[in-house]
C-alpha cells in the first residue's frame, strides 16, 4: 500500500468524521422527527366529526346496555347466563363514558364555542352532554362533574359532586342551550354529520325541552320547587311531540361490507348465536294480564302452552330455572335487521306531562296526556287503531282508582312505552317504584333490583380520596344506597306473589 | 465488495495450495503445565516463520502439526502462561513444560463497543458466556440458553413453545415501570433490533419472535454480559437495562483455512403434561339435570346440550349419551377418556440444525463464511420454523495502520402455523384444557361439519383443537440483514481512530387467515389478515483512541467517540373480513377491508468520553461520560448526560504473596448514571379517526394518553462493589457483587381517574429501587491425573422497591384481570394483587349462612411475580476426551397467577375437583353465629358443617367468586436443565485424516423438574412460560403450549 492511498483513505475517515460530528451537532429536525404523521392537531381536527362519533356511540352504548346487566335491572331483558345480579361487581360502565363520550363532547364544545357561526353547534353540544350525564349519575349517584373531562389540562383525581348539583346545573344547561340554538343568525349547520337531527334547530330545541322535562320529573320526589321550576318553564315550550320528531337513530342494514358495530346487535345476535335472547320477567307480568297489543311486537311468544308470553325472572335457584326454560324471546321489532333506537319519544313526554299534572305541578289534564301518550306508543309500533281502543277501554288501563293506583298506571305505561331503553327503565322503576318486581331465590346480598350501582374499583385505586368522600356522604357506596332523586317512601315495593313459585 | 471477498477467498485457497505443495513432516508433543504437571490443552502452537501453520493442543494437552521441511522454531502461547519458543530438531516430538505468567489472569475480555480489555482492570461487574454453552445443549433461541447460566440473569421462554417463541431476559431486576426492562443486544459492536414486533397479550396473539432468536448460534465467538449501568455506561440511554454483547466468529489469522461442521439433531416432546380429574362429567349439581333426554331406537339417551362446558354433574356412569351440537358422533358410552388423550394431541418436535463455515486467512486478510440451516418441527401438528442464514466476514491489515473488517448476516426465518398465546379459550391450549372429560379427541378430528361449519362438543367457543392446527393458518417470513463495515487507522503509535457504520434491518412479511365456518359473527366467512413490518435502525459511530503509559508506572487510555442512531419502524397492513368465495383466502374477496399503517422514527445523537489510568499493575481507574441528545424527548430535555466512575484494585499485586491460597484478589467499585428515553410521539396532543365509519361518516375521538410536552428520560443511578479472588492455586474462583441501583424519572403513561376522560397521562416521576447480590463460585473440585471434575455455581438475590409513583396515586396497573398485576408504592415491583377467602383473624374461612366461600371486603397482595433468588449449578466432569456435564437452575420466590388454575376450577376438570363426595364439601370454616361456641376478635362462630353442591365447593372458590387467592400459587422451581455428554476425538487418533478437530455431543435440555410447586405439579403445567416478554407476564401463567424437552446430538468436526 502505497503513502497516496493511505492520503486517500485518511481524507476518507477525515470526511466521515467531520459528517458524523455535524449530523451530531444537529437537533433542529428533532420536533418533525417526534411528530406522528397520523396526529390530527386540534386547529386541522373538526368538532363535527367527533359530534358524530358522541352521537353514534352513546346511542348504540345506551342500546346495547339494554342487553346486559342495565337490561336485566329494567327488565327489559333477561339473560340465560347470567349469574347472581344482586351481588356486587366491578360496574366499570357507564363510568366509562367520561372517557367515550363525555371527554369528546366537551371537546366539540371548546372548539366550537369560540365561533360565533358554531353558536348553534355549541347548544347542541351541551344539550347532548346532559343526556350522556344523566345516565351516568343515574346509575351511580354522585359522580365527577365539575371537575371531570375538562381536556387534556386534566384534574387527575376529579372530586365528586352531588348529583343535586348536576342535576340542577343540567336543567340550567339545558335551559340555556334551548335558548342558545337560532340566537344568532349565519349558523355553520352540523348537517349530516348531526346524525340525530340533521342540524334540524327546532328539533333540537324540542328534544332539549323534553329532556329538560324528563329530568325534572326524574328530581321530584327529591327537590320539588326545582322540579317545578323547571316543569313550568318548558311545559309550554316547543316539546317532542309527534313520533316524526322523536330523538331516534336507526342502526344501518346489515350487509356483507357493512361493519357489526353499526348494525343492530339484537340481529347480530340472532344471526351467529344459538343461545335465544330472554324477555324479563316484569314487563311481561304488566302487559299480560292487559292483553296488550304492543306484545307480539315486542315479544316472540315461546311454546308454553299457558303463557307464552310469560318472561324470565332473574335470581332463579338451579331448581326455579327448570320451569323457566320456556320463555318469551326477543320480538319482530328487535330481531329485524335494523332498528330504530329510541332516545326520546313523544310517548314518554306525554306522560311526562300527565305525571306533572298527576302532580299538581301543571294544570294539564292527567287523563288525556295519559291517553295521548298511551296513542302515541301504539302509534310509534303501527298498532291497530281497534286493537288500540280495545287496550284503552281495558279495566286495568283506563286511568281510575286510587292516587296510588292512578300513579301506578301511568308509571306502568310509561315503563311500557320505554321499551327497550334499559337506563329509563331502571331509573324510572327505582324512582316510582313500578312495575313491581319478582325475584328467584338466589341469594344476592340484597333481595331487590339495586339501587345504584357502586362505584368502579379502578376509582379507589386511582381516585381514591374523592371517592372515599363521596361514597360516605351518599351514605356508603352499596348496592341498596338510594340515590339523590330516589326518595318516594316505601320503596321497593315488593311483588305480592313474591312467596308464590312459580308466580305466573 | 463481491469481488473482493471472492478473490480474497481464492488467495486463501492458493496459499493453502502453497502449505500441501512442500514436502513436510509432522510433528507431535504433549503440553503440560509446570505447576500441577497436567496437560494443557486449548494451547497454540503456530511456526513463528510462518504463523498460518499451527494448530491448538486437544483435551489430553497433545498436538499434531505438520510443518514443512526447514521450519525452524514453534511458538507455545496460552492465557495465562508465559510464551514459549521451541527450536525444531530432528526430533519429531516436542513436549513443552509451560509456566505461569507472571501477570496471571490477565484475561481479555470485550466490553462496551467492542473495546477488549483486561478483566481485572474492570472495576464492574460483567460474565462471559462460553460459545459451547450455546451450542451444544443447543436453544433455538440463543437467549434461552442463558438460563442459569449468568448471574442476576433472568430468563423465561415464551408460552408459544419450543422454536418459535420470544425470550423473556432481564438483569438484575425490573427498574422501569413501562420503558423496556430487556438489556440491548449488540452485535459485533452494533446495536440490534430485540423488539417482538405485534407481541401477544394475556388474552391472545402470536409470538412472531424477538430479535436475539434470528441468530444463529454456531456463528457466536464469545457472549459477555455487561449487568449494570456502570458496565454499559457508554451506551448511555440504552445502558440502564444492562448490555449483551455477541461477538461472532471471523477467521483466523494463523491458521490457512478451515472447515467447520457443526451439525444438532434434537427430539421435543412435553415436559409436562396436563392432568385431569377423570370422574365426573357434564352439567351442575353433581346430578344429570343439565341433559336433555331422547328416546333413540326404544333406549333412553341423554344428550349433552350445545352451551353446556362445565364438568360439575354425575359420575361418567356409563350411561349412553350424545352430543346436541354433534349428532355425527352418535350415541357413545359415557366414560372419561384416558388422561394421555391431550398428550397424544401433540407430536414429537424436531429440530435439525447444520451450519458450516469455512474460514481461512493470510498473514493480512481473514475471511469467514458460514452457511446455516435450521428446520424447526413444533410439537404442535403442522406447526414449524425454519431459519437459513448465511454470514461473510473479512477483515484486512490492509497496511501497518489501517485495518479494515465488515461483515454480513443474512438471515431468512419462516415460521408456518403459529399458535396463539394467551388465554383466549379459543386458543389451542385452552381449548385442549377445557375439553370435557367425556369427549375423546379422535371424534373432533373430523373437525368440519357438512355445512361448513366447526364440528364440536359445543357451540362457539372453544374451537375444536383440530379445527385450530388444520383450518387457522398462518405464515410468516422475516427477512434480515445485520452487518457493518469498520475501518481503523493508527495515527500514531499511541493514537488510533475507528469508524464503523452498522445496520440491522428486516422485513417481516406475515399472513394470517381466520377460516370460514368459524364461529363468531366477523368470522364466520373468514378472514385474512397481510402485514408488512420494515425494520431498520442505522448506527454510524466515531472511535478516537488514545492509549499508552504515561509516566514509568503510569499507564492510560483516553477515548472519545460519538454515535449516531436512526431508527425507523413502519407497518402497512390490510385485514379483511367476510371473504365471498369459499376457501379462496385472499383479500380481494374481502367485503370489509381495514388498513393499517403506522410509522415511526427515533433519532439520538451521542458524543462520549472514557477514560483510564493504571498505576502499576493493580490500580485502575476509569471514567466515562455520555452525552445524549434524543428526538423523542421534549423540546428542552433532549440533552442529558449519563456519567460512570469505576476502580479496580488488585490487592494481591500489592503484597507480590503469590501463595498458593490467593492468587488473585480484587476489590471492585463503581457508580454510574445511565437511562431510558422515551418511545416517539409523546409529547404532542391531539385526536384520530376511528377505523369504522358510520353511515359514511368518519368518527373522530381524542387521544386517550395526555401527553408531556416536557417529557425527560428516565434516569437509573447505580453503585456497585464486588470482589473477585482465586484461591487454592485457582481451584476456586469466587466473583461477588453487590449493587444497588434507583431508577427515577419514570416515563408512565400512569393510569389516572376515568373521570379524567382519559385513561393515561404521560408523566415523569416515581422511582424504583433495586439492589442484590450475585455470587459466581468455579471450582476445580476433584483434579486427579486426567479426571477433572469442575463445578460452577451462580446465584442472585434481587429486591425491589417501589418507593414513589405520582403524588396521590399510589398504584399502577402492569397488567389487568382477574389479578392485576401491580407497582405499588412501598412494595416491591410486580405485585399480585386481587380479592382473598374471607377469614376472620385467626385465619378461619367465614362462610356465609349457607356454609358458601365469600369474598374478602378488599383488594389484597396475592403475590409477588418476581424471584428472590435464582441459580445454576453445573458440574462438568471430564476424563480425556470425555465431558460430561449438567445443569441444574431453581428459582426461589415469588408467585404466578395460574389460568390453567383458573380453568380447572372453573369448569371442574382439575384433578383437585375429583373428592365431591358430600363430606368433601363442607368448607372448612366458621359461620357468623351470636350464639356460636367459637369465638374470635369478639365476634361469635359456629362450626361450619355445611356440604356445598360441587361447583359452590370449588368453582366459587376462585373463579366464579372473583377470589383469585387460591389461583396464585408458588413459582420455586428446581430444574435440571441441561445434560450433556460429550466426546472429543483424542488427536492422535486424527493425525492421519483430514481431519482436526471431532467431537460429538448427547445434549439434553429442559429433561426434568426437579421440583416445584405441587399444584403446578398436580396440574401438569409448568412455572416458567410466559406470554410475553413484558415483566408483567413473567406473573401469569397463561395456559401455554407445554413446555418442552428436547434430546439431541451434536457433531462438530472441524479440518
Amino acid at each position: 500500500m502505497n503513502i497516496m492511498r493511505e492520503n486517500i483513505v485518511l481524507k476518507k475517515i477525515a470526511t466521515v468524521i467531520i459528517v458524523i460530528l455535524t449530523i451530531n451537532a444537529c437537533t433542529s429536525n428533532f420536533e418533525d422527527i417526534n411528530t406522528n404523521p397520523i396526529l390530527i392537531t386540534d386547529d386541522v381536527i373538526s368538532p363535527s366529526v367527533i359530534f358524530t362519533g358522541v352521537l353514534k356511540n352513546s346511542i348504540f352504548a345506551s342500546y346495547g346496555d339494554t342487553g346486559g346487566i342495565i337490561g336485566e335491572f329494567s327488565q327489559y331483558y333477561a339473560s340465560q347466563s347470567s349469574g347472581n345480579l344482586l351481588r356486587q361487581s366491578n360496574y366499570t360502565s357507564p363510568f366509562n363514558w367520561y372517557r367515550n363520550y363525555v371527554i369528546n363532547i366537551n371537546e366539540v364544545i371548546r372548539l366550537t364555542s369560540e365561533d360565533p357561526r358554531k353558536n348553534d353547534q355549541n347548544a347542541m353540544a351541551r344539550i347532548w352532554k346532559a343526556w350522556i350525564y344523566h345516565m351516568m349519575t343515574d346509575a351511580y349517584g354522585d359522580i365527577p362533574y365539575s371537575e371531570a373531562a375538562i381536556g387534556v389540562d386534566a384534574i387527575n383525581q376529579p372530586k365528586y359532586d352531588t348529583q343535586e348539583t348536576i342535576y340542577t346545573d343540567m336543567l340550567n344547561e339545558l335551559k340555556l342551550a334551548s335558548a342558545q340554538l337560532g340566537s344568532i343568525g349565519d349558523q355553520e349547520s352540523f348537517g349530516n354529520a348531526d346524525i340525530l337531527y340533521k342540524g334540524d334547530v327546532d328539533n333540537w330545541r324540542k328534544f332539549a325541552n323534553s329532556l329538560r322535562l324528563r329530568l325534572a320529573i326524574r328530581v321530584r320526589f327529591a327537590n320539588e320547587s326545582l322540579a317545578s321550576q323547571h316543569i313550568n318553564d318548558v311545559i309550554n315550550a316547543p316539546l317532542i311531540d309527534e313520533n316524526s320528531e322523536n330523538a331516534s337513530l336507526k342502526t344501518l342494514p346489515p350487509s356483507a361490507s357493512e361493519n357489526a358495530s353499526n348494525v343492530n346487535f339484537v340481529y347480530n345476535h340472532y344471526q351467529t348465536n344459538i343461545t335465544p335472547m330472554y324477555v324479563g320477567f316484569a314487563i311481561t307480568d304488566v302487559m299480560i294480564p292487559t292483553d296488550d297489543p304492543r306484545m307480539p311486537i315486542f315479544f316472540t311468544p315461546s311454546q308454553h302452552p299457558e303463557s307464552p308470553y310469560r318472561g324470565r325472572p332473574i335470581q332463579l335457584t338451579q331448581e326455579q330455572k327448570v320451569p323457566y326454560e320456556e320463555v318469551a324471546t326477543m320480538g319482530p321489532v328487535l330481531k329485524a335487521d335494523t332498528y330504530e333506537i329510541i332516545v326520546m319519544n313523544a310517548a314518554e313526554v306525554y306522560f311526562l306531562r300527565s305525571e306533572a299534572a298527576f302532580a299538581n305541578i301543571t294544570n294539564e289534564s292527567t287523563e288525556n296526556l295519559y291517553i295521548t301518550g298511551i296513542e302515541r306508543s301504539m302509534e310509534q309500533y303501527n298498532v291497530d287503531e281497534a286493537d288500540v281502543t280495545d287496550f284503552l277501554n281495558h279495566e286495568k288501563v283506563v286511568l281510575n282508582g286510587t292516587n296510588e293506583e292512578q300513579f301506578e298506571k301511568i308509571s306502568t305505561q310509561k315503563y311500557i312505552s320505554m321499551f327497550f331503553q334499559g337506563h329509563q327503565g331502571w331509573a324510572e322503576m327505582r324512582r316510582t317504584g313500578y312495575p313491581k318486581v319478582w325475584l328467584g331465590n338466589e341469594l344476592g346480598v340484597i333481595d331487590y333490583i339495586p339501587r345504584r350501582f357502586t362505584y368502579p374499583n379502578d376509582e379507589y385505586l386511582k381516585n381514591e380520596s374523592n371517592v372515599s368522600v363521596a361514597a360516605n356522604n351518599i351514605g356508603g357506596d352499596k348496592l341498596e344506597t338510594r340515590v339523590w332523586w330516589d326518595k318516594r317512601p316505601g320503596l321497593p315495593f315488593r311483588h305480592p306473589l313474591q312467596d308464590v313459585f312459580p308466580p305466573n | 465488495m463481491k469481488k473482493k471477498i471472492f478473490a480474497t477467498f481464492m488467495t486463501v485457497l492458493f496459499l493453502l495450495g502453497n502449505v500441501f505443495a512442500q514436502r513436510s513432516s509432522t510433528i507431535t508433543g504433549t503440553v503440560t503445565s509446570a505447576s500441577d504437571n497436567l496437560p494443557l490443552p486449548g494451547v497454540t502452537v503456530v511456526l513463528q516463520d510462518s504463523p498460518t501453520v499451527g494448530t491448538i493442543t486437544d483435551v489430553d494437552g497433545e498436538f499434531s502439526l505438520m510443518v514443512p521441511d526447514g521450519s525452524k522454531t514453534l511458538v507455545f502461547s496460552f492465557i495465562g502462561m508465559e510464551t514459549q519458543t521451541v527450536n525444531i530438531t530432528s526430533s519429531k516430538v516436542i513436549n513443552v513444560i509451560m509456566e505461569a505468567s507472571s501477570e496471571m489472569l490477565e484475561e481479555i475480555v470485550v466490553t462496551a463497543f467492542g473495546i477488549e480489555r483486561e478483566k481485572k482492570a474492570l472495576g464492574y461487574s460483567m460474565q462471559e458466556v462460553r460459545p459451547e454453552d450455546l451450542t451444544e445443549a443447543r436453544e433455538v433461541n440463543v437467549a434461552n440458553a442463558l438460563k442459569g447460566k449468568v448471574a442476576g440473569v433472568h430468563i423465561n421462554p415464551s408460552s408459544a413453545g419450543g422454536a418459535a417463541g420470544s425470550s423473556y431476559v432481564n438483569i438484575r431486576g425490573n427498574s422501569s415501570l413501562t420503558g423496556d426492562n430487556k438489556p440491548m443486544f449488540v452485535v459485533d459492536g452494533v446495536p440490534i433490533d430485540n423488539q417482538t414486533i405485534d407481541k401477544p397479550n394475556d388474552f391472545d396473539g402470536f409470538d412472531f419472535g424477538d430479535g436475539v432468536g434470528n441468530i444463529n448460534p454456531d456463528n457466536i465467538a464469545s457472549m459477555s454480559v455487561l449487568k449494570g449501568p456502570a458496565a454499559a455506561a457508554l451506551y448511555g440511554s440504552r445502558g440502564a437495562n444492562g448490555v449483551i454483547l455477541i461477538t461472532t466468529k471471523t477467521g483466523v489469522l494463523k491458521k490457512g483455512v478451515g472447515v467447520e461442521l457443526n451439525s444438532n439433531f434434537t427430539f421435543d416432546t412435553p415436559n409436562v403434561h396436563p392432568t385431569f380429574q377423570n370422574t365426573w362429567g357434564g352439567g351442575y349439581d353433581g346430578d344429570y339435570n343439565s341433559f336433555d333426554t331422547k328416546i333413540i331406537d326404544g333406549q333412553e339417551v341423554s344428550v349433552w346440550p350445545a352451551w353446556l362446558i362445565d364438568n360439575w354433574g354425575g359420575r361418567m356412569d356409563g350411561r349412553p349419551i350424545m352430543y346436541e351440537y354433534a349428532p355425527e358422533w352418535g350415541v357413545q358410552p359415557y366414560t372419561a377418556q384416558p388422561t394421555d388423550n391431550i398428550a397424544n394431541f401433540f407430536r414429537t418436535g424436531t429440530t435439525f440444525t447444520n451450519t458450516v463455515a469455512i474460514s481461512g486467512g493470510t498473514d493480512r486478510n481473514t475471511l469467514r463464511l458460514s452457511l446455516s440451516d435450521m428446520r424447526n418441527q413444533s410439537i404442535v401438528p403442522n406447526s414449524s420454523l425454519n431459519r437459513q442464514s448465511v454470514s461473510i466476514r473479512a477483515n484486512s491489515q490492509v497496511s501497518e495502520k489501517l485495518f479494515v473488517d465488515a461483515k454480513v448476516d443474512y438471515i431468512r426465518q419462516e415460521g408456518n402455523n403459529r399458535i396463539q398465546n394467551g388465554i383466549a379459550l379459543i386458543n389451542l391450549p385452552s381449548s385442549l384444557g377445557v375439553l370435557p372429560r367425556s369427549v375423546d379427541l379422535e371424534w373432533m378430528k373430523d373437525y368440519r361439519k357438512e355445512d361448513g361449519r366447526m364440528q364440536s362438543y359445543k357451540s362457539g367457543s372453544p374451537y375444536n383443537p383440530y379445527w385450530i392446527t388444520e383450518r387457522f393458518k398462518n405464515n410468516d417470513v422475516r427477512d434480515r440483514i445485520m452487518g457493518f463495515v469498520l475501518t481503523s487507522y493508527d495515527i500514531t503509535n499511541w493514537l488510533s481512530i475507528q469508524g464503523r457504520i452498522g445496520t440491522d434491518f428486516y422485513t417481516d412479511k406475515r399472513f394470517a387467515i381466520i377460516p370460514q365456518g368459524t364461529p363468531g359473527a366477523a368470522n364466520i366467512n373468514g378472514q385474512v389478515n397481510n402485514t408488512m413490518w420494515k425494520v431498520r435502525e442505522d448506527n454510524s459511530d466515531l472511535l478516537l483512541t488514545a492509549s499508552g503509559n504515561l509516566f514509568s508506572d503510569l499507564s492510560g487510555s483516553f477515548l472519545l467517540g460519538t454515535n449516531h442512531m436512526n431508527r425507523e419502524q413502519e407497518v402497512v397492513g390490510i385485514r379483511g373480513e367476510n371473504l365471498s368465495i369459499p376457501e379462496l383466502y385472499h383479500i380481494n374477496f374481502a367485503a370489509q377491508k381495514f388498513p393499517r399503517n403506522y410509522y415511526e422514527k427515533k433519532q439520538t445523537n451521542s458524543v462520549f468520553f472514557s477514560g483510564q489510568l493504571g498505576y502499576k499493575n493493580y490500580l485502575y481507574l476509569d471514567i466515562t461520560g455520555r452525552n445524549d441528545w434524543s428526538s423523542t424527548l421534549g423540546l428542552n430535555n433532549q440533552s442529558f448526560f449519563y456519567p460512570s466512575v469505576s476502580l479496580s484494585y488488585v490487592f494481591t499485586e500489592t503484597f507480590n504473596t503469590n501463595t498458593d491460597l490467593i492468587t488473585f484478589g480484587k476489590l471492585r467499585a463503581s457508580y454510574a448514571q445511565a437511562g431510558n428515553d422515551a418511545n416517539p410521539y409523546q409529547t404532542k396532543a391531539g385526536y384520530s379517526y376511528n377505523a369504522i365509519s358510520f353511515d359514511g361518516l368518519r368518527m373522530g375521538t381524542i387521544n386517550s394518553t395526555i401527553p408531556l410536552l416536557d417529557l425527560k428520560n428516565e434516569l437509573t443511578e447505580s453503585f456497585e462493589i464486588g470482589m473477585d479472588l482465586s484461591l487454592f492455586n485457582n481451584r476456586l474462583g469466587i466473583d461477588f457483587t453487590y449493587y444497588k441501583q434507583s431508577t427515577t424519572n419514570q416515563i408512565i403513561p400512569i393510569e389516572i381517574s376515568a373521570a379524567t376522560g382519559f385513561s393515561n397521562r404521560m408523566i415523569n416521576a416515581g422511582e424504583i429501587r433495586n439492589n442484590g447480590l450475585e455470587l459466581m463460585i468455579n471450582t476445580v473440585v476433584l483434579q486427579t491425573g486426567q479426571f477433572r471434575w469442575n463445578m460452577d455455581l451462580n446465584l442472585s438475590h434481587n429486591k425491589s422497591k417501589v418507593t414513589s409513583l405520582v403524588p396521590g396515586i399510589d398504584s399502577h396497573t402492569l397488567l389487568g384481570g382477574s389479578a392485576t398485576i401491580e407497582a405499588r408504592v412501598g412494595e416491591p415491583y410486580g405485585n399480585i394483587v386481587g380479592y382473598r377467602i374471607k377469614r376472620n383473624e385467626a385465619g378461619q374461612a367465614v362462610v356465609d349462612e349457607n356454609g358458601k366461600w365469600q369474598r374478602g371486603d378488599n383488594i389484597e397482595v396475592l403475590g409477588n411475580i418476581q424471584p428472590d433468588f435464582l441459580g445454576g449449578l453445573t458440574n462438568t466432569f471430564s476424563y480425556k476426551g470425555i465431558t460430561l456435564s449438567g445443569m441444574i437452575d431453581f428459582r426461589v420466590g415469588g408467585q404466578i397467577f395460574s389460568f390453567s388454575k383458573y380453568d380447572q376450577m372453573a369448569k371442574g376438570t382439575g384433578k383437585f375437583t375429583e373428592a365431591r363426595a358430600p363430606e368433601n364439601l363442607i368448607v372448612d370454616g366458621v359461620i357468623e353465629d351470636p350464639n356460636g361456641d367459637i369465638e374470635v376478635g369478639g365476634i361469635k362462630y359456629r362450626k361450619n358443617d355445611i356440604s356445598l353442591l360441587p361447583h359452590q365447593y370449588y368453582a366459587e372458590q376462585g373463579p366464579w367468586g372473583e377470589i383469585s387467592e387460591t389461583m396464585v400459587i408458588d413459582a420455586d422451581y428446581v430444574s435440571l436443565r441441561e445434560i450433556s455428554l460429550g466426546y472429543t476425538l483424542p488427536s492422535r487418533l486424527l493425525e492421519k485424516t483430514f481431519l482436526n478437530n471431532v467431537k460429538l455431543s448427547i445434549v439434553g435440555r429442559n429433561i426434568l423438574y426437579l421440583y416445584r410447586d405441587p399444584e403446578f405439579k398436580l396440574m401438569g403445567i409448568s412455572p416458567e412460560s410466559a406470554f410475553n416478554t413484558e415483566a408483567y407476564a413473567q406473573g401469569v401463567e397463561a395456559r401455554g403450549l407445554p413446555s418442552t424437552r428436547s434430546v439431541g446430538l451434536n457433531l462438530f468436526v472441524s479440518f
